[in-house]
This record gives structure tokens, C-alpha cells and sequence, in this order.
């Protein structure tokens, strides 16, 4: 189950990455999770988050074409795996556990 | 997008580039560049200039910054367990060598931890007062004709004027210490049978508020509060009561002037080496003030010590301003000034010169301190002439890891590891040592060293041999992974002269230092015998003395003195002793402590000249027991009764006068006339730094003068000494101990710091020459085996072996020369200053440097003549077809 945990910076870039599906690159990742959570990323942040979900083996990552507005610079491209799946899957689980444990706990006292 | 010359901060493009990982760095640049042409078209330039920047600095954060350290795929544990193991088979390979440096380390490693205990031990004296950063001493500086003389006794109203009339004084306390009483011995009972002698001194009420002895019975703020209260120490009080729990307790002090009974208020913990103040207990200041009448309260008077401490804010610079116009304020007639020393110092700053402190005991620790620093230097450059002399033998090895592709900094690193590992190793064995001999070094040095591996130790000496290994290996490092590859390879040597040279030069460094040691260490003893075999103007030899006992009728009584009836008869008894020839009274102490005063005159008298003479008091007799001579006129004699009020001077005191014929002539004294009896030739009692004083001798026949010197015959001290102490016994109350101390040791004392140099500087001169030829003995070798085919060719062509001896010998023996002619001029100018603090030294004689040049010459030519006598003789062949 360790191997599956995720942290919550963490699963929102894992999210994104699903969400994009093909097409989640640095730039794209970035805007996404800024237009949807309308919060603040740095490139620092989710670069150090995408090279540790890629070591856990949650994405991978891919080679791609540059443009004039990189100024020739290759993408690279992330695309989740399976064993990533099952990490998001694991723990919307969790949580779902927790929600529905959630009633109980405020009628139990008394 | 049409405005794709819009550009990110230049700046922070390039740091970006330079640092971060180069497998990351194109697709995060692109990231960076295409955020930014976006922003630029959503928010504007100027914003989206902003942003870039700020990304940049973000991305500084680990995972994304590239290592900085070269070739980092290098696995450095593996490179470091290879430079183990190379250092290890080069050990096993070159045993010799290896044992010449591990010896010369291991020697100045423990020499230097000696000194580095003794240092530290010396520094830390007197150190553990807490208030110690704001505790001064006040000093009275006196102008004299000889000079400004610097005491340590000051104004008895002193203590109390600064507490109340200078702001800056927290608490201020006046002390009569033991040492003032001039080796008197006091006696205490426990109010029984039980006697024991003590050093008491007089202290006012704040004393153990300023000073931090530990108490470990009664109330540390109470404790002289009243005036009949004593504080002793825990030795003491075991003494006298056989328990610590002595505060309550009642003591008697068998005494004519302060004796009675005291009650113990406090006892403290006894005082150890570490503090210059020693004493068994601390009466109050108000019994030896009362007992001295009111003339002692005079600003003219200076007995007392006074210490002060200042407040946490003060400052000690305008204290001392303010303190050096006090004595004048005073009484205006006076010339005499006071200044403040910060108490710490006056252990080791304690030598003045007109009024200024000017050194002391600080000049060996730093003389040593230097000694310490130039013998680890000698054995690392030992280390460092092994090394690069045998680099020959590792040329293939450097040029092979090059040619793999080593850089020159690991190879420099290689040998840095060699020589710390040696350098820890030696370290090891050294720090054994030390444990070893510290008891034969504490007895040496008069110490109570123990040694102690705190933390901060270890820290130091590990730190220590770190600095001398990469002392050691630093050049070594440079010159050998200097080596151009191919040239390495082929097994040819840089063809510069730089590393002959160098080494050269290193060695002439060795011999210099150990040359200047060597003269060094003659002119020491050479002065030490002056001060052995100085004709003192006295007799030092076979002499003993001791304070009187107490009688009976004083014990009751409690107050009067012995009187000059008991004090004759005693003396009486004493010279009827088998074994003596003949004993005496006197006061104070014959070494060092006398009485000084001014109130000498004489007709013709220069009443501008502040005319200092020194006085001693003895009874009828001293001039014989001491052993001086009378150069005109008589000695005080029992004949005749009106010797009392006659006096006998010295030489010098009769030169300053000037009487040409003084026998019969007067003199006054304290406002009494006196008639000159006798002239006595010039003694010192004074160390030979200093001239002799004017002086002159008083006859006193009552117990001022309360202690005896014996002159005994020689030869049997033992057998003497048993019958005197039965005397002893028999005539005093009994119970009160015999104790008695040899003016010869008390002289050996005086000098006991000259002495401990002395055979400082003798140990660490054989260890530096010993350290030196161990070196040289390597670089011996080396060189001869160089120069092998060389010798063989001189052979073949006609050479006889002793054409050959010569040639080598003046190989080494230049070098030797040449660190005597730098080593000779330093070493005359070193001891000329050092001699030029004796005011009775020796000449330094050209034959001091003779010798110590000659005996380094010889000790060179008895290291490396074997070697040489042995390459000088081998069969011509054997080395023609040598390679190299």
C-alpha cells in the first residue's frame, strides 16, 4: 500500500497529467492546474513533483518537438501508467472510505 | 506570434543555464521560454518578465541544480579505499622509510602535546574566578633611583576609598597574604593537645564574594562577617577537627600579636596549583589593622593587597586613569602612583618593568609554544624530503593514473591521504606515549597535568594532525602530480633543479633550527651554573631554618612574645648542639623578601634622592651563620651590650653614602643616631636579574626577628637535624610541629623557573636533533643512491675511496654550513636578549658557537657516515650498468 500513497500536491499533478491525456507537457500541466485550482504553480514545484512521480513510477515521460515559442526547445511529455492509475484509484478509495466513515462518527456520540 | 523578439531577463536565463541539470535543462528551458512568450501575450511584457525571474529562483531547489563537484561519477569511497591500499603496500614496500617518518611524527607529535598540556595548564591558573573578566589587582608602582619598582602591596585604606569613592567599583577587598609574613610559620590548635602549623592570611569581608573558592560549609555571604570568625580549608579542618564539619568549631591561634580563639564560619575546598593565592585560612582584616595601630593607616604605608572588581559596564582604561592620581590626592608629597592589572594576568604577565608589565612567565609559554610549532615543522619536512626523494620510485604509478586520466588534483589528494593517515597513526601512538610518560613529564615541569581527552581535545588534536599532515603532504602533493605524464612514463625526472633545490633548502631549514636550539641550550646552562655556582656573598650550603615554637606562659596568657632572654636561651641550646656550628634570629626571608626603607640618613646627605636601602634583621651571630664577611670593622657581637643601637652596612650602601673611612662614623635611622660597627661585603638576596641593593644589617634580639637560620657542619644533615628538632621539642610547648626548610632548596626554588627552562630547552633540542637526523638519514640515502654510477665512474678512473668519502661528506657538510651561517647570528642576537634580563650573567663566549656548530657537524657526519663510508667502499661494477 506504501508504494501507492501519494501526497496531495502530488495526486493533483497526477490528475492533470490524466486529465491532459497526451498532451501534458511542462507548459500545459502548469496552466491547467492554474486555470482549474486557480492557485499559483511554480516550475520549480511541479518539475521536482513530475520527477518524482516518474521515479516512483507513476508517470513516464517522452521525448517530443520543439517550436519557435521554446526556441527550438524539445517538450517532454509525461503520460500516466498503470501502476499511476492504480495510485489515483487507491486513493479516491481511501477517501471514499473516510467520507462514508464520516456520518457515523458525528451520530456515535451519545 | 509576432513578437518573438521579446526577450526573458537576460540574467536569469544565463543563471538558470548555470545551474541546472544538463538532462533536464532543455525541456525546462522550453517550459521557461514558452510561459513566457504566453504571459507576455496574456499579462504584457513587464509582468511576464517578472514571472520568468521568479520561476528561475524557484527552481533553485535540489532535484534540479546540477552537482558542482568535477566528474562526480567518480565513486568516491572506492578512489578512497585505493589510496589506502596504495599508501599501505607503498608502507610495506619502503619500510624504512615509513619508519623514519612515523618516528620523527610520532616524537614531535608527544613533544608537542606536552607542551600543549603545559601551556594550557600554565593558562589556565587563577582562570576559575567567575568574576574573573572584571577582577583587577592594584598595583603601587614606587619611582626609586634604580627604576620604578612594581608591588604587589598597596595602601591599607586603598579597598575602602575605591568602594566609596569611584562608581565604577562593584566590591573591593584588602588582603594580607601569607607570603607577607615571610615564611613565619603559624601554629593552630584545635583549643587542645592538637597543633598544626598553617599559612593564615587577613582578608576584609567581600574576599569570597570577589574570588570564587568553593565553599563547601557555611554561608558563602557571611563568612568574615565577624570579626572573630576564621574560614579555613577542608584539609585544614580535617587537620585540626578530623571532619569538615568544623563551622561552629572554636581554634586557637597561638600567636603574641593576633592570637586567641576564632570561630570557623566557612570552610572552603582546598586550593590547588591553579591558584597563585595559597593559604589554610582566612582570618578577618580588623585583627591585623587594630593590631598595627593607626600610623598603618597612612597613605605612606603599603602592605595589604587590594582587589577589585569592576562593574559589568565599566571601563577599565578610565579606571585606570582616575586610579594612577589617586595616591597624589591623597598626600600630595607622595610620588608613588597605583594601576589596576586584570587578575588573570598577574600569573603569567608578571615581570614589570618601570611600571609597565612587560611579561613574565608568558615569554616561555610563547618561547615554547614556538619550540612546539618548529619541532612538528621539522618532522613534517622530513616527511616532505622522504616523499619527493623518492619519487623516482613512484614516477610510473603517477604517469600511469594520468595517462588513465586521473587529474592532478586527486593525485594531489592521494598523497594528502598518505601523509593524514600516517600523520593519524602517529597521532595514536603519540597520544599512548603521553599517557606514558605524564607522570615523568608532571614531575619535570612541577605539575599535576592530568590528561583529560574531553571532546575539545580530541577536536584539537585531530585538527592538529591534520594541519601537519597537510603541512607534511602539501608539497609533496604539488611537486609529484606536477609530473608531465609521457616524460613520467618514460621514467625521466623533471630535468629542473626546483626539487633538489627545494629540499635543499628544507634541509638547511632543519639544521638551522636545530643549531639555534643547540646554542640555546648551552647559554642556559651556562647561566644556570652562574646562578649555581655565583658567589652569593653568603654561604647557601648546609643551612637550615625555622620559625620558633611557642612557650608556655604565652599559651595561657595568649599575648606576649617570646622574650630576648628565652630567644638567647634557646640560641644558647642550639650552638651546644653536636653538629652546629653556629644559629641565629632573623626576620623575614633571605630570598627575595626584606623590608625596604627610606628612612636612612646620612651628613651630606642628596635630599633629592629618594634613597632606598634594604633592611635586614638578624640577632647576634648572623653575619657568621650566613656565612658573609665583614670587609671592615666587627660584626654585632655578645660583648658588647650596646650593640643594639649600632649598625652594619654593605658595600653598596656604603658606596652611596660615601663615608671614606665609616668605622665609628653615625648614621641616622628612623630618627635615631647610629654608629657604623662594621662594613659587610656585598651579598645578593635579590634574584641576578637585579643589582645588588644598598643594604644594611640591624641587630634585633627580640622575636621580631622570630625565626632561626642553623649553620650546621657538613655531613650528617640527618643525624643534626634529629638533635635540633629535640631542642626544639624540649624547649617550645609540645605538640607544636618541628618543620624546617634547607636555604638551598629555598634557592633552587627561587630559580625554579630558569632551572624548568633549562631542562626544557635540553629535551627539546635532543628530540629536534634527533628528529633532523632521522631525516637526514633518509635523505642520505637517497642522494647517495643517486649519485652511484657517479662514484663508479670516479672509481674506474681512478678515484680512491677516500677521494670519494670527502666528496660526499662536503656534499652534506655545505648544507650543514649553510644553516649555521643563518643559525649562528640568530642564535648570538636570541641569547643576548634573553641574558640581558640577568643583571649577573655570563658573557657569551665565541666557543659557545663553536661548540654547538661543531657537535651539529659531528652528530651529521656520525648519521650519515656509515652510509657513506659503506657506498664509498662498494665494487666500482656492480653499479655501471645501473639504468638509471
Amino acid at each position: 500500500m506504501k508504494e501507492l500513497q501519494l501526497g496531495e500536491f502530488e495526486e493533483i499533478v497526477l490528475l492533470t497529467v490524466g486529465i491532459l491525456h497526451g498532451n501534458a507537457y511542462g507548459v500545459t500541466i502548469r496552466n491547467e492546474i492554474e486555470n482549474r485550482l486557480s492557485r499559483e504553480v511554480s516550475v520549480g514545484a511541479l518539475q521536482t513533483t513530475l520527477r518524482r512521480l516518474e521515479k516512483k513510477g507513476f508517470v513516464k515521460s517522452a521525448h517530443g518537438e520543439g517550436n519557435q515559442a521554446r526556441g527550438g526547445r524539445p517538450k517532454l511529455y509525461f503520460t500516466i501508467t498503470a501502476h499511476g492509475q492504480k495510485a489515483i484509484s487507491s486513493s479516491r478509495e481511501t477517501r471514499n472510505a473516510l467520507w462514508d466513515a464520516l456520518p457515523q462518527l458525528i451520530a456515535k456520540p451519545e | 506570434m509576432g513578437n518573438i523578439n521579446q526577450q526573458p531577463p537576460h540574467f536569469f536565463r544565463k543563471l538558470f543555464r548555470g545551474f541546472c541539470k544538463p538532462s533536464l535543462h532543455p525541456y525546462l528551458e522550453g517550459d521557461l521560454l514558452e510561459h513566457f512568450q504566453e504571459k507576455a501575450q496574456t499579462h504584457g511584457l513587464k509582468k511576464a518578465r517578472w514571472r520568468f525571474a521568479k520561476d528561475v529562483i524557484k527552481l533553485f531547489r535540489p532535484g534540479i541544480i546540477r552537482s558542482f563537484i568535477p566528474s562526480q561519477k567518480l565513486n568516491h569511497a572506492d578512489m578512497f579505499k585505493h589510496n589506502l591500499l596504495i599508501t599501505l603496500r607503498n608502507v610495506k614496500r619502503d619500510f624504512s622509510s615509513f619508519i623514519i617518518n612515523l618516528l620523527g611524527l610520532v616524537t614531535a607529535l608527544t613533544t608537542s602535546l606536552f607542551i600543549y598540556l603545559w601551556i594550557t595548564d600554565e593558562a589556565s591558573v587563577n582562570d576559575f574566578h567567575i568574576k574573573g573578566d572584571r577582577l583587577y589587582q592594584v598595583f603601587l608602582n614606587e619611582p626609586t633611583p634604580y627604576g620604578v619598582e612594581t608591588d604587589p602591596g598597596t595602601q591599607v585604606q586603598l579597598a575602602g576609598t575605591l568602594k566609596d569613592e569611584f562608581p565604577e567599583v562593584d566590591q573591593s577587598a584588602a588582603v594580607i597574604p601569607y607570603e607577607w609574613f615571610d615564611g613565619e610559620k603559624f601554629v593552630l590548635s584545635d583549643g587542645g593537645e592538637r597543633f598544626t602549623s598553617s599559612r593564615n592570611q587577613f582578608a576584609t569581608k567581600d574576599y569570597f564574594q570577589l574570588f570564587s573558592f568553593n565553599i563547601i560549609r557555611g554561608n558563602q555571604a557571611a563568612l568574615l562577617n565577624d570579626k572573630r570568625s576564621v574560614v579555613i580549608s577542608a584539609e585544614l579542618a580535617d587537620r585540626l577537627f578530623k571532619s569538615y564539619d568544623a563551622v561552629g568549631k572554636t581554634l586557637e591561634w597561638l600567636h603574641e600579636d593576633y592570637g586567641g580563639l576564632y570561630q570557623v564560619s566557612g570552610v572552603f575546598e582546598t586550593l590547588t596549583s591553579s591558584s597563585t593565592q595559597q593559604f589554610d585560612a582566612v582570618f578577618h582584616f580588623d585583627i591585623i589593622k587594630e593590631d598595627e595601630g593607626d600610623s598603618w593607616l597612612e597613605w605612606t604605608e603599603s602592605d595589604p593587597s587590594t582587589f577589585v572588581t569592576l562593574k559589568p559596564k565599566a571601563n577599565p582604561e578610565l579606571f585606570n586613569d582616575k586610579l594612577s592620581k589617586l595616591v597624589k590626592s591623597k598626600n600630595n608629597n607622595l610620588q608613588s602612583y597605583l594601576f589596576a592589572q586584570p587578575f588573570p594576568d598577574t600569573y603569567l604577565y608578571d615581570r614589570f618593568e618601570n611600571g609597565i608589565p612587560v611579561g613574565g612567565r608568558i615569554s616561555y609559554l610563547k618561547l615554547f609554544g614556538l619550540i612546539a610549532v618548529f619541532i612538528l615543522l621539522i618532522a613534517s619536512i622530513n616527511f616532505m624530503i622522504m616523499s619527493t626523494a623518492r619519487a623516482s620510485k613512484r614516477m610510473k604509478e603517477i604517469g600511469i593514473k594520468k595517462a588513465m586520466g586521473a587529474e592532478r588534483a586527486h593525485i594531489a589528494m592521494q598523497y594528502l591521504i598518505e601523509s593524514v593517515s600516517i600523520t593519524m597513526i602517529a597521532l595514536i601512538i603519540s597520544l599512548a606515549l603521553t599517557w606514558l610518560f605524564l607522570p615523568q613529564f608532571n614531575q619535570m615541569a612541577g605539575k599535576q597535568i592530568s590528561m583529560d581527552l574531553d571532546p575539545e581535545l580530541i577536536l584539537y588534536l585531530i585538527l592538529a594532525a591534520i594541519t601537519t599532515g597537510v603541512l607534511a603532504g602539501s608539497y609533496p602533493a604539488l611537486y609529484l602530480s606536477g609530473f608531465n605524464p609521457v616524460r613520467a612514463l618514460k621514467g625521466q625526472l623533471s630535468k629542473s633543479l626546483n626539487g633538489q633545490i627545494t629540499r635543499k633548502t628544507l634541509v638547511v631549514f632543519q639544521f638551522a633550527i636545530s643549531t639555534i636550539l643547540t646554542v640555546a641550550v648551552i647559554v642556559v646552562s651556562q647561566q644556570i651554573n652562574l646562578i649555581q655556582s655565583k658567589d652569593l656573598g653568603f654561604d647557601k650550603e648546609n643551612l637550615i631554618w625555622f620559625t620558633m615554637g611557642k612557650t608556655d606562659s604565652e599559651k595561657n596568657g595568649g599575648v606576649d612574645g617570646l622574650s630576648p632572654e628565652r630567644i638567647e636561651s634557646f640560641l644558647q641550646l642550639l650552638n651546644n648542639t653536636p653538629g652546629v656550628q653556629h644559629s641565629s634570629n632573623f626576620a623575614h626571608n633571605v630570598l627575595g623578601a626584606y623590608g625596604t626603607t627610606t628612612g636612612l640618613s646620612w651628613d651630606g646627605k642628596d635630599p633629592a634622592v629618594n634613597a632606598l636601602f634594604a633592611q635586614i634583621a638578624g640577632g647576634y651571630e648572623f653575619i657568621e651563620t650566613m656565612g658573609m664577611e665583614m670587609k671592615v670593622g666587627r660584626s654585632y657581637s655578645r660583648d658588647f651590650s650596646s650593640d643594639l643601637d649600632k649598625i652594619i652596612l654593605n658595600e653598596t650602601a656604603m658606596a652611596a653614602i660615601g663615608y671614606e673611612n665609616p668605622i665609628g662614623k653615625s648614621i641616622n635611622l628612623w630618627g635615631q643616631d647610629r654608629e657604623i660597627i662594621g662594613v659587610v661585603k656585598d651579598f645578593h638576596i635579590d634574584m641576578l636579574y637585579q643589582d645588588i641593593k644598598p643594604a644594611f644589617i640591624s641587630l634585633s634580639s627580640n622575636d621580631f626577628a622570630s625565626q632561626v637560620m642553623v649553620r650546621m657542619s657538613a655531613g650528617d644533615h640527618k643525624a643534626t637535624i634529629d638533635r635540633i628538632k629535640q631542642v626544639y621539642e624540649d624547649y617550645f610547648i609540645a605538640g607544636i610541629p618541628f618543620e624546617f626548610q634547607f636555604l638551598n632548596e629555598d634557592y633552587q626554588r627561587f630559580y625554579a623557573r630558569e632551572f624548568r627552562a633549562g631542562v626544557f630547552t635540553q629535551y627539546a633540542t635532543a628530540i629536534a636533533l634527533f628528529i633532523t637526523c632521522l631525516g637526514l638519514v633518509g635523505f642520505a640515502s637517497f642522494t647517495l643512491q643517486r649519485r652511484l654510477k657517479e662514484i663508479a665512474i670516479r672509481k674506474v678512473l681512478g678515484s680512491t675511496p677516500w677521494q670519494v668519502l670527502a666528496l660526499l661528506f662536503r656534499s652534506f657538510l655545505i648544507l650543514v654550513l649553510t644553516a649555521m651561517v643563518i643559525a649562528l647570528p640568530a642564535s648570538f642576537f636570541i641569547s643576548k636578549s634573553w641574558l640581558d634580563t640577568f643583571a649577573y650573567r655570563v658573557d657569551l663566549e665565541i666557543w659557545f658557537f663553536l661548540v654547538a656548530g661543531l657537535s651539529v657537524m659531528l652528530i651529521t657526519i656520525a648519521t650519515v657516515g656509515y652510509q657513506t663510508l659503506r657506498v664509498s667502499r662498494t665494487n666500482a661494477v656492480e653499479h655501471l650498468s645501473l639504468d638509471q
